[in-house]
């Protein structure tokens, strides 16, 4: 079975592209901060604003900070946070949307009107909401971006656990005396596996897309941590004089942010043929 | 119709309810004392007690959010801490240019979305298409902000054609109001292509195509009228986002806007600004939805018979 979705996956050639662009990142970021010859946050003073050359194979930015391995130690902040906080954020939002779906009632209705108002809200908005609350920061970076994922899983799951709670399996499980928690966990969650996993995929993407817009408006991560947005923020003073410097981490986040996509994409169509209609 | 609008208008009460109370106990989250926090730390205590009453701190929580609501609809949304002005003056001068900018770009992408998904759509599977469903997902993928700073260095910097700072004359919301734009029309191009494929593939077209009616005609009445049923509603939801893509555009632009106000307001801890941008930014959103349900049951009757 996971042969068919793999070969079904690499039949499209976007997949291919983007599979291999994230496999590029994702090498960078692990092995990526061993290659490089500066520190990220080392300072040369006497060599600001630096164009390309041997030394610093992309310039150096207003600290005279080596362009390359700020970019490369970006890659491990970047994806970390993305994917820290979409874990966090998918187990509340499976837990929640469990919930919602196999208890019902009052409880259902509760849990579903919070998650259409966080629905209703622009992922951008509910993060600075939280750094509002939680002050800025790495790990409240994170946190902020874990919200964005909470109602969309949510709703898949709880849509999923009302239409198979019914069913005669389910209920046989329940005669049997099978507890509630083996019930959800065995039967129903692995039922809405693949319209989980696509939207996971995706919301990498719009998540490391949130955390460095957070990053840019300087409400996500600090200085002197290289983290692309923030590159991007302070690159900004000097798009006139040294536009490599906005480039170099832009370019990165954008080819991130596809490669996720498009792998979502390329996912959707492989999980599930059926559902094959864009 | 009418007993359709006045069930959905209904509707909207309990959801302002609810997000009047979250944004209110916001303030309750706040880790440490928000009197300290207004009046520095070394004031004598019985300042601090009077400042408590004369806020009403003092009250339980839910009188207090009664008397902040009340407050509101007296157009009293408290005093900025960092500016030391009333709220409600600062979001007056900051909000038109965050609307101009938003009502432009959905009005840009509505009309470039549209037109390139119609174009992408009845060209499907041909090259034309896939240029356009790869820049549709290029201009998703780009973050906002990058492609505002590539914009700039283009048009600003390199060919010295627009200006790229503030707001004085109308050539300066040239630049971000496409910025902002481009992001929403890839959104809807693919939307508009998704749902012209969609409306072409049904029963009734493929019948007035066998009956003879010439594929104008065709076109026009029938696949764009049933397109553009679906995307209202969309075009009412991106407004939301556009409102927060906004937030970063005013960034690279320097504009002051309520984008900007917000995200000081943060740096700053200024909770009475906080408080009211995303009293207003969830208030915008809320009447553009209830509008876009209105407007589709308008369009659609069988939405306002169910």
């Amino acid at each position: 079975m996971y042969r068919d979705i793999f070969k079904r996956f690499v039949k499209r050639k976007p997949s291919i592209y983007g599979g291999t662009i994230l496999i590029l990142f994702l090498l960078m970021a692990l092995i990526g901060p061993f290659l490089v010859k500066y520190e990220p946050t080392a300072q040369d003073l006497h060599n600001v604003h630096a164009g390309i050359s041997r030394d610093h194979l992309l310039g150096t930015d207003y600290l005279g900070r080596d362009l390359l391995s700020r970019v490369v130690y970006g890659a491990r902040i970047s994806m970390f946070i993305s994917f820290a906080g979409v874990a966090m954020g998918s187990i509340i939002g499976i837990l929640l949307g469990l919930i919602s779906g196999y208890y019902g009632g009052v409880v259902d209705n509760l849990i579903s009107r919070l998650l259409e108002i966080m629905l209703a809200f622009p992922g951008l908005l509910i993060a600075i909401f939280i750094v509002a609350i939680l002050g800025t920061g790495t790990f409240n970076t994170m946190i902020a971006i874990s919200f964005y994922v909470v109602p969309s899983l949510a709703r898949i799951v709880r849509s999923s656990v009302i239409s198979i709670k019914n069913n005669e399996y389910v209920q046989v499980c329940d005669v049997f005396g099978a507890s509630r928690f083996r019930i959800l966990f065995k039967h129903v969650l692995p039922n809405s596996l693949s319209l989980l996993i696509v939207n996971v995929t995706h919301s990498l993407g719009i998540a490391l897309l949130t955390a460095s817009s957070l990053s840019f408006l300087g409400l996500g991560v600090q200085p002197p941590y290289a983290e692309w947005g923030a590159m991007l923020s302070s690159a900004r003073e000097a798009l006139r004089i040294n536009p490599i410097e906005a480039l170099a981490p832009g370019v990165a986040i954008t080819l991130v942010v596809l490669s996720f996509s498009v792998i979502g994409d390329g996912l959707s169509d492989a999980l599930d043929p059926r559902l094959k209609n864009s | 119709m009418i007993k359709y609008a006045i069930k959905r208008i209904l509707q909207v009460i309990p959801v302002l309810i609810l997000v009047s109370f979250i944004v209110f106990t916001l303030v309750r989250l706040i880790p440490g004392d928000p009197v300290r926090t207004l009046l520095g730390e070394d004031v004598p205590i019985e300042v601090i007690q009077a400042t408590r009453e004369r806020l009403g701190l003092d009250q339980p929580v839910f009188k207090q959010y009664i008397i902040w609501v009340k407050n509101i609809f007296n157009g009293d949304f408290g005093t900025s801490f960092s500016y030391k002005q009333p709220v409600l003056t600062l979001i007056a001068e900051r909000y038109p240019a965050t609307i101009i900018l938003a009502t432009g770009a959905i009005i840009v992408s509505i009309i470039f979305g549209i037109l390139f998904g119609i174009i992408a759509a009845l060209c499907h599977n041909t090259p034309i298409d896939y240029i356009f469903t790869t820049v549709a997902m290029l201009a998703i993928s780009t973050p906002g902000f990058f492609f505002a700073m590539l914009m700039v260095l283009l048009f600003a910097i390199t060919l010295k054609l627009l200006p790229s700072v503030g707001l004085k004359t109308p050539t300066h919301y040239i630049l971000p109001i496409l910025t902002l734009g481009f992001q929403q029309i890839g959104m809807m191009t693919r939307m508009t292509r998704t749902t012209m494929l969609d409306v072409l593939n049904q029963d009734y077209i493929r019948t007035a195509k066998a009956s003879g009616v010439p594929p104008s005609v065709m076109l026009l009445s029938n696949a764009l009228k049933n397109t553009l049923i679906p995307l209202t509603t969309i075009v009412a939801l991106r407004f939301g986002g556009l409102l927060a893509g906004a937030v970063l555009i005013e960034k690279v632009f320097s504009i002051h806007g309520m984008g900007m106000l917000l995200v000081e307001a943060v740096s700053y801890r200024d909770y009475p600004v906080i408080q009211a941008t995303i009293l207003l930014f969830s208030l915008i959103f809320i009447l553009v939805t209830l509008v876009a349900d209105l407007c589709y049951g308008l369009v659609d009757p069988r939405i306002s018979v169910k």
